[in-house]
């Protein structure tokens, strides 16, 4: 066979593959919006793949988005149910109308990580908001998601306790997701608010240590919310329901990073009455 | 151990995953393909041959699509697509057909420009000789296709090439799902993000083979349209 007529019959035959693996899906399936920190930690894949031992008819797939974007695509009904963690934001979204409720179902915490040198001397710091205060006084390097995550809506409340205005050459936006992010601000030897699970996920590969932890204001609550546009809200309860009963629960508890020690969510509430 | 090491390890041992998500973006790019030539190849072959008014404007808007930035693209099919969209009740947005509608877009107009500059410059006396031998019109059309057909491969091939080493547009119609829409550029973007450099320099390792190959079809075909050049 000639080079052309060769190479139209390998294009065919690569193209007329395609409906058998990639088209037809007869499961039931729903749209889980969630954002990358619960992705990128590998946590959502540990969760559906626990869902799918007690539900094996249930496919969930897994839209990645910032808090900000995943409730966009909720009030649009592009995903039918929504995993985030940007509270003041979720809170807008129910009182606008667009999901009934907005459930906690599982938290973690935030962490102020920065070069190993900690030039800012900000390890220690009795508030996440003093820490803050610190690193713009200094102007030392800060590098902000800038995304409208869960995480940059934390990182903006903190700079408001701090009292500090948060601009300046010091002060960059990555505009992605809190992975990339983290690897900005290790090559910047820069500060970064990240959660702790993509922290840990990512900590062998990053020239950054975890400075500021365990307090209060750096708790992390991600909740679900079914948006009331969802094309899918029963399927979508199925997989919320399952979260919160104990099964969930268990499995919330039980996942580590890379086979880590400590477990990096906890199933939220604590104390749920219903376990 | 060594990220290197490791990626090719997980080529040659044929990892599930990586085998999955390399054998989706080839049947998500080769039908988005054939899509493309289905509709490229006859817009184009057809503006080229025939001469009619306002065929310079059509023109000029075939050669635009060559400029397509993918991102944009993806924007507009992300926006059609949504449920806020208007072909949001179609529930396209999110599967490998809202990838395969993408990258026809990207490589549609790519196809079409190229055939169309390819079969334009075929010399007019070509259908004059073949229509005073006795040739019907459409044997005429034929055999012109025949001189030009190289050239009409290597569009192909180079639409092939452009579309399947595409992230910007496929991450925003496919959501990158496991499984489903994760091709390997996608797939590449999400395990450098997660630190899996292994498996992201595994699928980078192929995707280069396959830009490679294409562009070896690419040089193969040159060659033999010189040679044809040099005999005539």
């Amino acid at each position: 066979m000639d080079t052309p007529r060769l190479t139209f019959a390998l294009i065919f035959a690569l193209g007329g593959g395609v409906c058998a693996g990639a088209c037809g899906t007869d499961q039931d399936t729903f749209v889980l919006g969630a954002t990358t920190s619960t992705y990128d930690s590998g946590l959502l894949e540990h969760l559906i793949a626990r869902f799918n031992e007690d539900q094996p008819g249930l496919r969930v797939r897994t839209v990645i988005a910032g808090s900000g974007e995943a409730l966009e695509l909720g009030r649009t009904g592009d995903v039918d149910l929504l995993l985030v963690h940007a509270p003041d934001a979720e809170a807008r979204f129910v009182e606008a109308g667009h999901a009934p409720r907005r459930s906690p179902v599982l938290a973690n915490g935030y962490v102020i990580a920065g070069p190993p040198s900690d030039p800012a001397r900000i390890r220690g710091s009795a508030s996440p908001s003093e820490a803050f205060a610190t690193i713009a006084r200094g102007e030392h390097g800060f590098v902000s998601r800038g995304d409208s995550s869960g995480t940059h809506a934390r990182e903006i409340l903190l700079w408001r306790e701090a009292g500090a205005a948060a601009a300046g050459a010091w002060y960059v936006e990555s505009g992605q997701g809190q992975a990339t992010t983290l690897h900005v601000a290790s090559e910047r030897g820069a500060y970064v608010l990240t959660d702790d699970a993509t922290f840990a996920m990512l900590s062998e590969t990053l020239d950054l240590e975890a400075l500021v932890e365990g307090h209060p204001s750096l708790r992390n609550v991600y909740s679900l919310l079914t948006p009331r546009a969802a094309l899918q809200p029963e399927r979508a309860a199925v997989f919320a329901d399952w979260l919160r009963s104990a099964n969930g629960r268990r499995a919330i508890g039980g996942f580590r990073v890379r086979d880590g020690p400590e477990a990096l969510f906890a199933p939220w509430p604590r104390d749920d009455p219903a376990n | 151990m060594d990220p290197l090491l490791e990626a090719l390890r997980l080529i040659t041992s044929g990892d599930l995953y990586v085998r999955d998500v390399i054998l989706r973006s080839l049947q998500i790019s080769g039908s988005a393909l054939l899509l493309a030539m289905v509709i490229g190849l006859p817009i184009g072959i057809a503006v080229g041959l025939t001469r009619f008014r306002l065929r310079l404007p059509l023109v000029a808007v075939i050669n635009a699509g060559l400029a397509f930035p993918p991102v944009v693209v993806g924007l507009g099919v992300f926006l059609v697509l949504s449920r806020a969209g208007p072909l949001g009740d179609l529930q396209l947005l999110y599967t490998p057909a809202a990838m395969i509608g993408a990258q026809a877009i990207l490589a549609g107009p790519y196809i079409a420009a190229v055939s169309l500059a390819a079969v334009e410059n075929i010399p007019p006396d070509i259908a004059l000789q073949a229509r005073a031998l006795g040739a019907s019109r459409r044997q005429a059309i034929v055999l012109q296709l025949r001189e030009v057909r190289t050239s009409l491969v290597a569009a192909v091939a180079a639409g092939f090439g452009a579309i399947i080493s595409e992230v910007g547009a496929v991450m925003m119609v496919g959501g990158n799902i496991l499984g489903e829409t994760r091709v390997m550029t996608t797939a590449i973007v999400l395990e450098t993000r997660r630190g899996n450099f292994d498996v992201a320099i595994a699928m980078g390792i192929v995707l280069m083979l396959i830009a490679l190959g294409v562009n070896a079809v690419l040089l193969l075909l040159g060659r033999r349209t010189i040679r044809r050049g040099q005999v005539a």
